[in-house]
């Protein structure tokens, strides 16, 4: 634990900025010389911090959980695949529900008789079904050809 | 840090399952709403060591089966449990009698309500689900002495010259016993006085925190500045990392397991040590075991140095609590993300245990 704690103490001890502490975190990942079971520990302490700071969301399809996304990660946005019309919803892991919907097959599919279809990464904006989450999150209902997408977005 | 007065329809159309946990609480607090209170026990508002999201009473289980292994009789962690549910679960009756889950959830509202604002509706959320869960880990270690010294004691009446008096006396006082321990510990002046006879046997036999909170539970169990984020990244500015961490785990003494719990204050000293083992390269996890009186498997569940019990990952409780604290810091948590050593969550059922 040497290697791992030395570095974050003295950042906090120099008034624990961001820029401290990145570089004392830079400082422990570029640090070729430490032995691997530190190594793996400062994995396991990092996983630990991050699983603590998560903050989950799970899609449900007629009230079963089909996938999940992190809101606390890197990522801005977030996609998944519609196979079905149906009841979808997006609650917080905690259970507070952010968003419900009934997608209609024109929601999530393009009539299949229409000629030259577009893909679904392509599909005009204005044709996609819009909401607006909480903490400007965004929803949006982009309608495909064999399957639709259902993106959330972090401004 | 958020308004406390929310205006709800006076019929019954709220959409419960979309209302934010304070509008819940609101609900129930302001309105004694009983659906309110169905949805929070449906919610998932409690986090267990491994990252799983669950219910009131499945964590309550998971307090109470870590209460039994941390050496309280199974009779008081059951008692224990029954008081908490009925105090997150009942309404007084039609006379205003019996105990009331609103002082309860009013007691984690309005120290949420001081908590500076964090700018997002989704971290308000997780704020008030971190505070009603440090309430309840507090409320547990409040029940568990409660239950101890009602379940330890019975009825005794003590007859002197001044008349009889019905007392509550410690079990573990014999019936010959008591006479002689009443006579010699109970002032000839309060003899008549069955109430203040009573305190005098519960201050002698009795934790000093055990008193009745029916009337006023935010003075019985209190959140503090370490159950809250705002309060941990204010002490890291000004003690520094160790001695936040010491300040945060003395804090939470109570529900540590048995053999640290002994240590008492000596815990913080044991926590410096053991820290400064480590940067020094110093660091011998026996010898720091022997100074304090604690066995080495005590030891190496607290703050050992081996992270590993066969092929399972098992992180001792010092470093998942330095985690813990690291996580509420939002610098912290930049830093690591700009600086590449922040990982993907890749499960929320569990975390990766293995």
């Amino acid at each position: 634990m040497k290697d791992i704690l030395t570095p974050i103490i003295e950042a906090y001890n120099n008034g624990g900025t961001k820029e401290e502490l990145e570089q004392a975190l830079r400082s422990i990942a570029e640090n070729k010389t430490i032995p691997a079971p530190q190594q793996n520990q400062f994995q396991t302490l990092m996983e630990l911090i991050a699983l603590e700071a998560s903050r989950p969301c799970v899609l449900f399809f007629e009230d079963t959980p089909i996938s999940w996304f992190d809101l606390s990660s890197n990522i801005t946005t977030f996609d998944f695949t519609l196979t079905s019309e149906g009841q979808y919803k997006i609650q917080l892991i905690t259970g507070r529900m952010l968003w419900k919907a009934k997608l209609s097959k024109q929601d999530v599919f393009i009539h299949r008789e229409e000629e030259s279809l577009p893909a679904a990464a392509e599909t005009d904006e204005s044709e996609t079904a819009k909401y607006q989450l909480v903490d400007g999150l965004s929803l949006n209902i982009i309608p495909g050809i064999d399957r639709g997408i259902l993106r959330i977005t972090k401004q | 840090m958020k308004t406390n007065t929310i205006t709800f329809p006076t019929q019954k159309t709220i959409d419960y399952s979309s209302l934010s946990l304070q509008e819940l609480l609101i609900c129930i607090v302001q309105e004694s709403d009983a659906d309110a209170l169905a949805e929070f026990h449906n919610r998932s508002v409690f986090k267990t060591e491994t990252g799983k999201w669950i219910c009131f009473s499945g964590f309550l289980n998971t307090l109470s089966q870590q209460a039994s292994s941390y050496d309280w009789k199974d009779s008081v962690v059951e008692k224990a449990r029954e008081m908490i549910l009925a105090k997150f679960l009942q309404f007084p009756d039609a006379n205003g009698k019996g105990v009331d889950c609103r002082k309860y959830f009013q007691a984690v509202l309005s120290y949420y309500d001081k908590q500076p604002s964090t700018g997002s509706d989704i971290e308000n959320e997780f704020l008030l689900c971190s505070l009603l869960q440090r309430f309840l880990c507090r409320h547990q270690q409040f029940s568990l002495r409660e239950a101890a010294r009602t379940i330890d004691v019975s009825r005794y009446t003590w007859t002197s010259e001044t008349g009889s008096l019905q007392l509550l006396i410690p079990r573990s006082i014999s019936g010959s016993e008591r006479r002689v321990w009443l006579e010699k510990h109970i002032p000839q002046a309060l003899r008549t006085n069955r109430r203040e006879v009573q305190a005098l046997i519960d201050s002698q036999f009795s934790s000093s925190s055990t008193v009745s909170i029916e009337g006023n539970p935010q003075l019985a169990v209190e959140l503090t500045s370490t159950d809250a984020p705002a309060g941990i990244v204010e002490h890291l500015g000004r003690d520094g990392l160790i001695e936040t961490l010491v300040s945060e785990k003395q804090d939470r003494i109570d529900s540590l397991r048995p053999a640290v719990r002994r240590l008492g204050n000596a815990l913080g000293e044991m926590i410096r040590d053991i820290i400064d083992g480590i940067t020094s390269g110093e660091t011998n996890d026996l010898e720091i075991a022997k100074k304090y009186g604690i066995t080495p498997s005590t030891f190496s569940r607290f703050a050992g140095s081996n992270w590993r019990s066969g092929n399972v990952k098992q992180v001792p409780d010092l470093w998942k609590n330095l985690a813990s604290l690291l996580s509420t810091h939002v610098a912290f948590r930049e830093a690591a993300q700009h600086s590449g050593v922040w990982p993907t969550i890749e499960s929320i059922t569990g975390g990766k245990n293995s």
